[in-house]
């Protein structure tokens, strides 16, 4: 009995205390400015998938937000805290109301006792779907030469639930990378493992195969993949890679290839097609991409220079060969279609949208390696007309880059460091009939700020998938350790 | 006579006192570099997302709780004071164990129970070995004494997958525990206890991102890459760059020429504050600036240097590759507050306070950060510091030049 009513004063005490914490406003003052929140997510354009917005107020001293969301097709919602944490449930009933149309979001905040209602935002609805379940990345630290714990993951977009597909703990010591899906298909895949246990890793229905990481003819690895829709071909480059770091300010490193040559992967006989047109003496050849029909085959191209003393003028273009995947040919003639020549910048991470409408690329003042340039901003080539523009609705003042499409070229995501200048955060946007772009959201976190200031790592590579990656974590370690590796072959093409 | 039949009569705790002190000066006096540098190694956070990723993992709450201890390595007399703790609870807790087990007190064993102290303490030396081994065997020891004597068997049973998860596969050391009573059940009571813990460390290797041989071994009972965190001569030149002791660096070298790049600038350095030599000598710590990087130490005490001489990115990037290449995967307070300094010089204020929100969690570092916070939020204040503003004015009129 005694222990009876000591649970109830407890139970009774723990929801008083509960409500106290819980601050509704009073004695509110209104002003007609936007709220200044974190992520911003005012004016975005988001699909009907999404996870909810949660935010906080940018300004720390704000400690309590309280937030009213109304659709204009009906329904709503509220959240009150720290920061705004909105029902999952709740909010995909709300977005599933008002597909196509907008949601309201009221803002009031409490800062020294004081609150303040802020002018209200919209935030639209987009008619077109995000069919992928999620997305895949990397996560690793933004690092020099060492690295430290890393991994592949993917994460289901319409919630915050992350999990890993492989860590670098599995590995001990190893570099994880270049995870690549055909088309957002999470049953092919590539990813390259560098280290003691290296490898290039194929992941196809029937199973994964482990190549060996360096095939020796060509000297060396096979990186930058990207498939051909058909599925039997991926194009690689081969890269010397090397880094040389700033003394200046707000630049750190120059990632550069002293060679680099691009070339087409049979999977199914496991040869490595070397054609002189992709790999030319005195020239660098890089960051390959096939276009969505087969045919053709994007990349770039620089003359070499002499590093260190030359290295701001090694310059891009954009160039594309076209294919035969009935014979695994590359065509004769190279067409250029961004020369570096007229535009004295660099191209790099040539990406076709999946409809065969667009290219998208970085442009930077010189080199590929893009991440570390802050002038990197996203480009858009019409393939149709030939004409290129400067997606100024979503680049910033940091570096933007690592772009990929969603399967229906409505959307697509890319890596950019607007927010510290330092760590990478992956944005979503997407692309009207205009061909204009919508005002990019961040990747939505469970505790926005929270994950901000803790987490020390910058998202690499990130691409949509269609559906979750069926990964077994435990056995892609044994068959790593396994040393058993799948021997790569090499077939000369002349011109 | 009193005092005398006093010592005589607790002679096992005089003894076990007398290790503590010797344990003590052992890391105070002889090694104390390294007890600084095993606190270098980490990173520490009062929150309860760093207990969970510690305790997701088998051998976790050793790893915490070694890893708690660790934080207090930041001084020198604490570290050591910890570590004599620590080692000497096991030696006693061994000999609480040994008694039990043998039923009969008997001075040879008290000796036999000073093995496994000394073995760690030994072990600790090499920086390999991180402080999860021996707190790992002191919860093992106290697992072992807390179990009831009746219904031994079936408290195993329960506690042997529950050990595991909590302190790794140290947990071993409970299968012998029926050797106790050394009845004819005991092989086979143990033999089953073997195999429960094998399935254990099986199932494990499933559900976490460690391949087997880790598990086997223990996840954070001896570093995965070797070799990483430093030499001897590398922690104590770090050592002394830290206390600016010149004059002992100095003398240090002449006694034997110091074999690491990095210890052989912080020479170059000594000898320039005790103008032993010029600015034109001095130039040479900027050369070979990769291949002076051998360890996470040398990073480190290359992070101090090239900060005294002004290279902001130069002590930016050791700072951060010494981080990065930390063993375990931990991240350190040391660079972290480097690149809190870094970061503000070069006007990166946001990345700044990421790494400040993070050191305000720890216990030793949350009073520098909390002021560094005020100059992160304030940034315009920075160039009429001390010591930032003039970092910040040589920066901003560096010449772009490339390093490797």
């Amino acid at each position: 009995m005694r222990g009876a009513i000591r649970d109830m004063v407890l139970s009774g005490l723990l929801t008083l205390l509960l409500a106290a914490c819980t601050l509704r406003p009073v004695n509110v003052q209104q002003t007609d400015r936007l709220p200044e929140i974190f992520p911003d997510y005012i004016g975005v354009t988001i699909p009907v998938e999404l996870a909810p917005l949660n935010f906080c107020m940018g300004d720390e001293d704000y400690t309590t937000i309280d937030v009213e969301v109304k659709g204009k097709q009906g329904g709503s919602l509220h959240a009150n805290g720290p920061y705004a944490d909105f029902d999952i449930d709740d909010w995909h009933q709300l977005l599933k109301a008002n597909a196509g149309s907008q949601i309201v979001f009221s803002v009031c905040a409490e800062k020294d006792g004081h609150w303040t209602q802020f002018r209200d935002f919209t935030v639209a609805v987009s008619r077109y779907p995000l069919d992928e379940w999620g997305i895949t990345y990397r996560r690793i630290a933004p690092s020099y030469t060492m690295y430290s714990h890393m991994g592949l993951y993917q994460r289901d977009l319409s919630n915050f639930d992350e999990t890993a597909l492989l860590e670098n703990t599995q590995v001990t010591g190893h570099c994880l990378n270049c995870h690549t899906a055909n088309r957002t298909n999470p049953d092919q895949y590539v990813y390259h493992v560098r280290g003691k246990h290296g490898a290039t890793v194929v992941h196809r229905q029937s199973g994964d195969e482990v190549l060996k990481a360096r095939n020796d003819s060509l000297g060396g690895s096979l990186v930058y993949p990207y498939w051909h829709p058909g599925g039997r071909y991926c194009a690689f480059s081969t890269n010397k890679t090397a880094q040389m770091f700033h003394t200046v300010k707000n630049k750190r490193i120059e990632v550069y290839d002293s060679s680099s040559d691009v070339f087409v992967y049979d999977t199914e006989t496991h040869t490595i097609l070397c054609d002189t047109l992709t790999m030319r003496k005195d020239w660098v050849e890089n960051t390959p991409a096939f276009s969505p029909d087969g045919q053709w085959l994007y990349f770039i191209t620089a003359r070499r220079q002499v590093f260190p003393a030359d290295y701001d003028r090694e310059k891009y273009s954009l160039c594309r060969v076209s294919f035969d995947a009935a014979t695994g040919r590359l065509g004769t003639q190279v067409d250029t279609l961004v020369n570096t020549r007229t535009t004295d910048k660099s191209v790099t991470w040539p990406r076709p949208s999946y409809d065969g409408h667009y290219l998208m690329y970085t442009q930077t003042n010189h080199g590929y390696f893009s991440v570390w340039h802050p002038e990197a901003d996203l480009w858009l080539l019409d393939l149709k007309t030939g004409e290129t523009c400067c997606m100024d609705e979503v680049n910033s003042a940091q570096a933007e880059s690592l772009h990929n499409w969603s399967a229906n070229s409505r959307w697509f995501l890319f890596t950019s460091r607007r927010g510290d200048g330092l760590y990478t955060r992956v944005y979503f946007s997407s692309i009207g009939n205009d061909g204009k772009a919508t005002k990019p959201f961040l990747l939505p976190q469970q505790d926005p700020r929270g994950y901000d200031r803790s987490s020390l790592y910058s998202f690499n590579t990130p691409d949509f998938t269609s559906r979750p990656v069926s990964a077994d974590a435990y056995e892609s370690g044994r068959r790593l350790e396994n040393p058993h590796r799948t021997e790569t072959k090499t077939r000369e093409m002349l011109h | 006579m009193k005092s005398k039949a006093s010592i005589w009569h607790h002679w096992q705790a005089t003894v076990t006192v007398l290790f503590a002190v010797g344990v003590f000066c052992f890391w105070g006096f002889l090694r104390p570099w390294q007890v600084l540098e095993r606190e270098s190694m980490q990173l520490f956070l009062w929150n309860t997302d760093y207990f969970l990723d510690r305790i997701a993992v088998p051998g976790g709450l050793a790893r915490y709780l070694g890893e708690f201890l660790g934080q207090l390595f930041y001084v020198i007399k604490y570290g050591s004071f910890v570590t004599a703790l620590l080692l000497t609870a096991i030696q006693w807790l061994t000999w609480l164990l040994l008694r039990r087990m043998v039923g009969r007190w008997k001075n040879g064993l008290f000796g036999l129970s000073f093995l496994p102290a000394i073995v760690l303490c030994w072990l600790l030396c090499d920086m390999d070995v991180q402080l999860t081994l021996p707190v790992a065997v002191l919860l093992v020891l106290l697992m072992a004494l807390a179990l009831p004597r009746k219904v031994r068997l079936l408290c195993l049973i329960v506690l042997v997958p529950v050990a595991y998860w909590l302190v790794g596969p140290v947990a071993f050391l409970l299968v012998l525990l029926p050797f106790d009573r050394l009845h004819g059940r005991a092989v086979a009571e143990s033999a089953g206890l073997v195999l429960l813990l094998t399935v254990c460390v099986l199932i494990s290797a499933r559900m976490v991102a460690y391949p087997l041989e880790r598990l086997w071994q223990g996840v954070d009972y001896w570093a995965a890459q070797p070799d990483k965190a430093g030499t001897d001569e590398e922690m104590t030149y770090d050592y002394l760059q830290r206390l600016r002791d010149w004059d002992a660096i100095v003398e240090a070298s002449y006694k034997e020429a110091p074999q690491s790049l990095s210890c052989q600038y912080t020479v170059l350095m000594a000898k320039w504050n005790r103008k032993q030599i010029g600015d034109e000598e001095l130039k040479q710590c900027l050369s070979n600036t990769n291949q002076v990087l051998t360890s996470c130490t040398a990073a480190l005490m290359m992070s101090d240097l090239y900060l005294r001489l002004g290279f902001i990115n130069m002590s930016q990037r050791t700072a951060f590759e010494a981080m990065e290449g930390i063993s375990n995967y931990n991240k350190s307070g040391r660079s972290m507050m480097r690149l809190v300094e870094t970061a503000l010089v070069t006007g990166q204020t946001a990345v700044a306070l990421k790494y400040i929100t993070l050191l305000e969690q720890t216990l030793f570092y949350r009073g520098w950060a909390q002021q560094m916070r005020g100059l992160a939020l304030h940034p315009e204040h920075i160039v009429n510091h001390p010591v930032y503003g003039p970092l910040r004015q040589i920066w901003e009129q560096s010449v772009d030049v490339f390093f490797y």
